[in-house]
């Protein structure tokens, strides 16, 4: 049950045990994990908010679960080089994103940021994809380390 | 599914153990072709090895 506003009269001491944990509980608070949350937290009322260190994930309980809040639409970009050992054969380097940037698997775009050789052809494109990071594929028609270029976005 | 974890100083994401799929696909028939061999941490671009579970070889 949600406590509610507590309400102080002027002048009234405010001690640990009616203040300290509501006000503790009305907060937002910061733990290592969801597990260190639920193991510090185990009673939440509806309502509470916490906040995730590990995967810098600001969450709400609502019917009885701890939900992520939405954080509006996030894009992240960037590059990562694939070693391409073999000419036409698919090559691939996963990559991370900065923790917390998503809570589900974005959608990716990628490409290749150089043009293909004379006569040949290079493309990329991307694969496996988690909140986490996903991974590059590559392939072109003479051997490179390959720069691909992406974007993903999410929430 | 793997879990990777960049500890180059100063990065973002150094000691955050993150889920990847390191699953890649032959382009022709879209069918899981092993696993990839190279993590590249995003933030700070520094290959990653820590890999644990399905590690990347």
């Amino acid at each position: 049950m949600p406590t509610g506003r507590i309400q102080v009269a002027p002048g009234q001491t405010i001690v640990s045990a009616g203040w300290g944990n509501p006000l503790w509980d009305h907060s937002v608070q910061a733990f290592a994990s969801a597990a260190d949350r639920d193991n510090q937290f185990p009673a939440p009322q509806p309502g509470a908010m916490s906040f995730t260190e590990d995967t810098k994930t600001l969450w709400v309980f609502v019917s009885g679960a701890w939900v992520p809040v939405p954080t509006g639409m996030r894009i992240v970009w960037g590059s990562v080089a694939v070693p391409i050992a073999t000419a036409n054969t698919a090559a691939s380097a996963a990559v991370t994103f900065p923790a917390g940037s998503f809570t589900a698997a974005p959608f990716i775009v990628a490409g290749i940021s150089t043009g293909p050789p004379a006569a040949g052809s290079a493309f990329a494109w991307p694969s496996a994809g988690t909140a986490s990071g996903f991974t590059m594929n590559a392939m072109r028609s003479n051997t490179s380390t390959q720069t691909c270029w992406y974007i993903a976005i999410g929430a | 599914m793997s879990t990777v974890t960049c500890h180059t100083e100063g990065c973002d994401n150094n000691g955050v153990p993150l889920q990847l799929d390191l699953t890649v696909y032959d382009p022709d028939t879209g069918q899981p072709a092993g696993t990839t061999s190279t993590v590249i941490c995003g933030p700070c671009g520094q290959p990653i090895t820590d890999i644990q579970d399905g590690a990347a070889s």
